[in-house]
Formats: C-alpha cells, sequence, structure tokens
C-alpha cells in the first residue's frame, strides 16, 4: 500500500538530472528541506541573477530571491510539471519582483551593482567581451524601472510580449512602447560608455 | 514607406511581430537607406548581447540559511478541496491532496524524461485506444464505487473517495484536452495514460475498503 505514489518514478539515476529534480521535488513536497536545498542550489544562481537585473539593486535582489524560494516552497503543489521547474521558478520569482515593485511608489536610486565582483564568467580571454557585459549590465540597471522590466523579461530573459502581459498585467503595447524605450536609452548610455573607453 | 516611419518599425522588425506587409515595404527602405540599416544593427547588436548576458549570477552571501529559517512559518497550501473541512482522506498512508500532487509529478517525470517530443501516427492512435479501454475500465470501476456508496448509506469513508476521484478527474480532463490539442506529443499521450493507471489505482483502493465495509 504504501509503494510510491508515482507510478513509473522508478529510481533510475541513469536518466539524469531532470529525473533527479522531480525526485527533489517529490521529497520536498513531503517536507524534505535537504531535497529543497538542493533544488534552490541548482537554481539559486538564474532566479537571483532575474531578481537582480529587474531590480538593479543587490540588496533588494538577495531579499527578493529569498521571498520567491520561500513562496516555491510553499506553492510547490500548483506546479503542475507542465513545464520545467526553472521556469516555474523564474515566473514566480517575476511575480514577487513586481508585487514589490508596485508595493513602492518610489525606488530608492539604484544602488550601483559590483558586477564586478560577482565573477560574472568571461569567455576565455575576452575580456573586451566581459567589460561590455559590465557596460551592459550597469546600464541596464540604470533604466528606470518599467523600462527595465521589460528588457529584463524581453531581451535577456527571452519572454514573449504576451507573456509578459500576463505577468505585470501591462498591454502589450505598454509593454513594446517601454522595450523599445529600454533600448534607445541603452543605447544612448552604451554609446556614451563606448566612446569614453575609447578615449582612454 | 517613409525614413521616419521606417525607424518607427525596427523593433517591431527585429522582434519579428511586423505585419508581412510593412516587412515587406521596410525591407525595399532598408535596401536604400544606409541609416536606417546602420541603425537596424546597431539594435540587434544590443538585443543579442542582452541575450547572451550569462544566465547564472551567484549571489555574493549566503541566501539559504534565511530561507530555511522561514519554512517553518510557510505551511504548504494544498489545491482546495471541495467540502473538505479537515484532514486530507488517506489512501494507503499517503495524504490524497499529496498523492494528486505526486501524480502530477509521477506524471511530469515521464514528461521529462521523455526525450521525442514528435511521434508518429501511429503512436496517436495507441495512445488513443488505450484512453478508450481506460474509460471502460474507469467506468466500471465508478459504477461499483456509487453502487458501494448507495449500499453502505453513504459511508464517509467511500463519499470522500468519491470526492477525491473527482478531483483526479479534473486533473485527467485537463491532460486530456492538452493532448487533444497535440495529438503527436508523446509526452502529452504519456502523461494522460499515467493519470488514469493512478485512477484505476485508486478506483481499486477504494473497492478493497469497500469490500472491508
Ligand atoms: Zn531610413
Amino acid at each position: 500500500m504504501n509503494e510510491p505514489v508515482n507510478p513509473e518514478g522508478r529510481a533510475d539515476s541513469a536518466s539524469g538530472r531532470i529525473t533527479g529534480e522531480l525526485d527533489l521535488i517529490s521529497a520536498s513536497l513531503q517536507g524534505d528541506r535537504r531535497a529543497f536545498e538542493t533544488l534552490y542550489t541548482r537554481h539559486i544562481g538564474r532566479v537571483f541573477a532575474l531578481c537582480l537585473r529587474m531590480t538593479g539593486d543587490k540588496r533588494r535582489a538577495e531579499s527578493l530571491t529569498q521571498d520567491a524560494f520561500i513562496r516555491a516552497w510553499s506553492k510547490l503543489a500548483t506546479f503542475q510539471g507542465r513545464g520545467e521547474f526553472g521556469a516555474w521558478l523564474r515566473r514566480l520569482a517575476v511575480n514577487v519582483v513586481i508585487e514589490d515593485a508596485r508595493r513602492r511608489k518610489r525606488e530608492r536610486g539604484a544602488e550601483i551593482i559590483p558586477f564586478v565582483d560577482q565573477g560574472l564568467p568571461t569567455r576565455g580571454s575576452e575580456t573586451q567581451l566581459h567589460e561590455e557585459r559590465i557596460d551592459l549590465e550597469r546600464a541596464i540597471a540604470d533604466l528606470p524601472r518599467g523600462a527595465r522590466h521589460a528588457f529584463v523579461l524581453h531581451d535577456v530573459t527571452g519572454l514573449r510580449h504576451h507573456e509578459i502581459g500576463r505577468l505585470t498585467g501591462l498591454a502589450t503595447g505598454t509593454i513594446k512602447a517601454q522595450l523599445h524605450r529600454a533600448r534607445k536609452l541603452l543605447r544612448e548610455n552604451l554609446n556614451r560608455k563606448g566612446g569614453s573607453r575609447d578615449d582612454t | 514607406m517613409t525614413h521616419k516611419d521606417a525607424l518607427l518599425l525596427l523593433n517591431d522588425h527585429i522582434d519579428g511581430v511586423l505585419s508581412p506587409d510593412h516587412e515587406d515595404e521596410l525591407h525595399d527602405h532598408l535596401a536604400t537607406c544606409p541609416s536606417c540599416r546602420a541603425e537596424l544593427d546597431q539594435l540587434r547588436a544590443l538585443v543579442t548581447a542582452a541575450a547572451d548576458l550569462p544566465e547564472d549570477i551567484q549571489p555574493e552571501r549566503d541566501l539559504w540559511t534565511g530561507i530555511e529559517q522561514m519554512l517553518e512559518g510557510h505551511p504548504r497550501r494544498m489545491p482546495a478541496s471541495p467540502r473538505r473541512s479537515k484532514a486530507w482522506f488517506v489512501v494507503g498512508g499517503i495524504g490524497l491532496a499529496a498523492a494528486i500532487i505526486l501524480v502530477t509529478l509521477g506524471m511530469s517525470g515521464i514528461l521529462f524524461r521523455e526525450q521525442v517530443e514528435i511521434i508518429p501516427d501511429n503512436y496517436a492512435n495507441t495512445a488513443s485506444h488505450y484512453i478508450e479501454m481506460m474509460e471502460a475500465e474507469c467506468r466500471q470501476g465508478e459504477v461499483a464505487l456509487h453502487a458501494a456508496i448507495d449500499n453502505s448509506n453513504e459511508s464517509v469513508t467511500l463519499v470522500r473517495m468519491r470526492d477525491d476521484i473527482q478531483i483526479i478527474d479534473q486533473a485527467l480532463e485537463e491532460s486530456i484536452s492538452a493532448w487533444r490539442a497535440n495529438p503527436h506529443n508523446r509526452r502529452l499521450a504519456r502523461l494522460v495514460m499515467t493519470s488514469y493507471r493512478f485512477k484505476v489505482d485508486l478506483l481499486n483502493k477504494a473497492a478493497r475498503v469497500a469490500s472491508n465495509t
């Protein structure tokens, strides 16, 4: 009577990481915190990156990342398995960030994020590329909030207009306008930075 | 198309959301306007750079400890069950809500494990046939369950089991309609098949309970 309910959920280590992930989710659902910690370890980088880029504020990103995982724990039962767990988790994180943004009438000035110190991956010795990336991250952090959200969700995360609309409750037209504005501001900002780097 | 109009459409063009008519007009304009081509190149470079940003950024400080401390105060919200006031009905030592969730996960396990998404026609037919068979099998079990409920003067246990099976039916309905919309998706076919197997299993358990009352 007590055999696992998952009818085909044999402990099949050969089927690799994804199966392992579902085992971890099942275990977490039964209250296993170590299993949930493993899920956390696997997904923290992407969730934090999303929160960091959407807020442009390291401290708040840390706190919202924690909120997102706590919410994931309590809502794990609603994960329908109809997609990738990581994607579900990131949607949840976007919701957490957006709710937080709504609660704040005005944001404090965005903290400059020490991306240099965060050990962003570089491709070999392409330091120029690395510098350009840091410039881009900083420029994104400097964007006004609405434009930043649109840009991070669309151009960095790869969500489509209608998905962003569902998450933010904004009309597609508004999202497009914010996205186009973000691109314009970023290009202006980056052209300035690129120019000043060439001068040195 | 004027130069000004073209500039306004470049964003939609790179996002692939421009209407075919506008695409044609823009294409013609780009062929004659180096300024717009340069603008498009810059825009594309930005969008590419954004997509190439690292997906992972590790936080500098440990966030897990704070999360773990909070888990205690955040009991899990189970999907609401109709007319369920107290504990979840327990099937074989497993809370039914958990059982439903686990079967969902089990199904997704199959979803994830299957690498092949597109399946041939004959497979879709097999799955369709399978569903018909399972429908018939479940119907028998359900008829027996309803009869047992009547014969037992509405045994609370059996009524709850019936309610629980109805919850599974809702999940089943969703997975079937998803599969019908994508009949060649092996993952969805498997999802449906696994849900049925779970339902049959529950009906069998109900039958055992019925025979013991
Ligand atoms: Zn032009």
